[in-house]
């Protein structure tokens, strides 16, 4: 070898690098020509994204993909996780190489920047041919756009409070807050430093932004028009939102101290060691709290206290698309209108938590007898759906929750957190506003 | 005692302090991540940080072994990263050496491109890099991954390949010339031996890029046929859940491979910096 290589002259060796460079290249070339040909399209398999990683969350949707393989045996199902965080950057890539997966998720808050980015297909068509159709009315409207539908609803998180039963009970608290006023006053109630107790368990870490826009639609009512896209709501209500909001932490001392750096992960532990007597979420944790507490005795549900505008509490419905650019729509839809009817949505709310779209879903055995679900039930129809236009999850995470967070240090008084809130509403309502009217 | 040998006396023990500071700050968060994957996921919840000796066990790391894709990411990343420390030394070495002992008009252009391309963030180049693999076919692929590694490896490898080449006398291998040998052959059997250490350091540099990576692997990846241990540790994280016990498992369980692999060239770096012959 070595007197190969000492014999070599430079010419020879440049010579032997381009060609196995060149043998490389016509390798991965035939290659990607065998993997073309070996992964015909329109043969009756569809890749499917979803962004599920919780064990509960796999199970339920295990079971749901067995079913659905017994219904329909001619198709096969190729399914990939992409985490929630990722998701927009990986969706992004593959609408502008056209390699997405034929069939996968849609959240409400994402709808409009995934329409306006191009990889989600008409579907109007088919769903109109759907016989379920009806059924999931009040939610499809979510992933509608100029009267062309691109989801098929698959579940909703709803807003709701759960309660410590037990400290409410201590404290001789009787009933859960309605208003907004009653939670403030219920929340410095349960209140005891010298305990190490809190009333609320507010989340000013990740994902507290989401709140801002929730106490602006509770004072206001919907805050956008929802046919021009622009901004329907006036200063002094957005500074009366938020100073309140704020001033539960600030003024009242009613929540967990950590609030600033709180996200999901914290308010719930929170939660669970009785450091916050109250703590706001969603139906997708039913089960989780159900892991640590008793329903009835220990812990219950409540509704959302309402402003003076409207609920606190919205809901956040999910649904299944079809990629743009899929070779095999009819075989994608027979998927995700499966998941769309109440069968596989009952599956899946059992290992979950996660609450049907389906209307029929709601007269399920399983579904009625569980009382803490007559609180999301009631609250289909009456909550208003979360805000979804372009530039609104940018306005939430990179605005709100900054601006909040500021003033929940004291770096910032709650008014010109709100002044800047607001503004930066304005900037956002009126580009997605221009670009609506410019299609 | 004289006041020199007290002097002496206290700077060793303070020297020890120092050390033992120094290792228990770079220890002590790794123990931690061991402690907390020893208990069960309630406790760590509730009394995050208290210290407590009952119900430790390994559930989670049998668990992880037995019930979870996990060996086949840590084989993944171990196939993964051996491509991409191999393509980028050959590559590397071979350019680093020409840069180092050939003169060429831009060749400081050369030098300065692959800087700036060290200077782009991977995030700016996520979508082309797609977008290229996708048309190559090369999507959840070893080879995907192994491309887009290089991409971001090899620049660092030259210039420090090139900073190795440097700090070797041209004389050697002008002396093995003399004797016959090709420039190649002055390489192989001159310089190459002499910056093996070089060669140790840039590898393991290399190894740690592609092995720790998530954003490109997440990208380029969709399947266990070629996801990466990082995009399991990362799927684990859920909106609604955070399984401390299982996640400092895996993150221990992942430690290993990279804390043998510095091991062993750890030894062979030290090895080669103190053989070095221009010190005799």
């Amino acid at each position: 070898m070595q007197n190969l290589i000492s014999s070599l002259s430079r010419r020879t060796f440049l010579k032997l690098g381009a060609m196995t460079s060149a043998a490389g290249v016509a390798g991965t070339a035939s290659a990607s020509a065998a993997a073309a040909k070996t992964n015909p399209k329109g043969s009756g398999k569809i890749s499917f994204w979803h962004h599920y990683t919780s064990d509960g969350e796999r199970a339920g949707f295990a079971k749901v993909v067995d079913a659905f393989k017994v219904k329909s045996p001619a198709i096969t199902l190729d399914i990939t996780t992409v985490t929630n965080d990722d998701w927009m950057t990986k969706y992004i890539a593959a609408t502008a190489a056209k390699s997405g997966p034929d069939t996968l998720m849609v959240t409400a808050a994402r709808f409009k920047d995934m329409r306006k980015i191009g990889g989600l297909k008409d579907i109007t068509a088919q769903v109109k041919n759907w016989p379920a159709k009806d059924g999931v009315s009040t939610t499809i409207g979510a992933f509608t756009e100029r009267g062309k539908s691109y989801g098929v609803p698959w579940f909703t998180f709803i807003d709701w409070m759960y309660y410590r039963k037990d400290l409410f009970d201590a404290a001789g608290i009787t009933k859960p807050p309605a208003t907004l006023e009653e939670f403030r006053q219920t929340a410095i109630a349960l209140t005891n430093p010298s305990k190490n107790q809190y009333g609320f368990a507010m989340r000013g870490g990740s994902g507290g932004g989401g709140f801002i826009p929730k106490m602006i639609h509770a004072w206001n009512g919907p805050f956008i028009n929802p046919r021009t896209l622009l901004r329907q709501v006036k200063f002094e209500t957005v500074r009366d939102a938020v100073s309140f909001w704020v001033n539960l932490s600030v003024k009242d001392k009613a929540v967990v101290p950590t609030v600033t750096s709180d996200g999901f992960a914290q308010i719930m532990a929170n939660f669970q060691t009785g450091k916050a007597a109250m703590v706001m979420h969603h139906t997708g944790s039913f089960v989780q709290v159900a892991g640590y507490f008793k329903y009835g005795t220990q812990v219950e549900t409540a509704a959302m206290p309402a402003g003076a505008g409207a609920s606190t509490g919205f809901t956040s419905p999910l649904a299944h698309g079809i990629f743009a650019s899929t070779k095999n729509p009819d075989a994608g839809f027979e998927w995700i209108s499966y998941m769309g009817e109440a069968p596989a949505q009952v599956t899946f709310l059992k290992e979950t938590g996660y609450f049907p779209t389906a209307a029929s879903a709601s007269e399920d055995a399983y579904v009625g007898a569980t009382p803490q679900y007559k609180v999301a039930l009631k609250a289909i129809g009456v909550y208003d759906t979360e805000y979804t236009f372009p530039g609104y999850t940018n306005w939430v995470s990179n605005t709100c929750l900054p601006e909040f967070q500021k003033a929940l240090t004291g770096s910032q008084t709650a008014e010109k957190a709100a002044r800047n809130i607001y503004d930066e509403l304005g900037r956002v309502c009126t580009a997605a506003s221009k670009a609506l009217l410019s299609k | 005692m004289k006041p020199k040998k007290v002097r002496k006396k206290f700077s060793y023990y303070m020297a020890n302090v120092g050390i033992t500071g120094l290792v228990l700050f770079a220890i002590l968060p790794l123990f931690w991540t061991f402690y907390v994957s020893l208990r069960e996921e309630v406790s760590i919840t509730r009394y995050p940080t208290m210290l407590t000796t009952k119900n430790l066990s390994f559930l989670a790391y049998t668990h992880i072994w037995r019930d979870t894709n996990f060996p086949v990411l840590i084989r993944n990343s171990l196939i993964v990263s051996s491509m991409t420390v191999l393509l980028s030394l050959v590559l590397g070495t071979a350019a680093g050496y020409a840069l180092s002992r050939a003169k060429f008009k831009g060749r400081q252009g050369v030098l300065l491109s692959y800087l700036v391309i060290r200077l782009i963030p991977g995030v700016l180049l996520l979508v082309p890099i797609y977008i290229m693999m996708y048309k190559f076919h090369l999507l959840d692929t070893y080879f995907g991954l192994t491309f887009a590694y290089t991409t971001f490896t090899l620049p660092a490898t030259i210039w420090l390949m090139k900073g190795f080449f440097d700090s070797l006398p041209p004389d050697l291998e002008n002396a093995a010339r003399v004797d016959g040998c090709s420039r190649l052959g002055a390489m192989w059997r001159i310089s190459l031996p002499l910056v093996l250490p070089g060669l140790a350091a840039t590898g393991t540099l290399t190894a740690i890029t592609a092995w720790n990576d998530v954003l490109f692997a997440i990208m380029l990846t969709s399947s266990n046929k070629s996801r990466t241990w990082p995009v399991g540790l990362r799927e684990m994280i859920g909106e609604f859940q955070l399984p401390w016990q299982l996640l400092t498992a895996t993150a221990i369980m992942s430690l290993l491979p990279v804390v043998i692999g510095f091991a062993l060239v750890g030894r062979k770096m030290v090895a080669g910096i103190t053989a070095g012959s221009l010190k005799e």
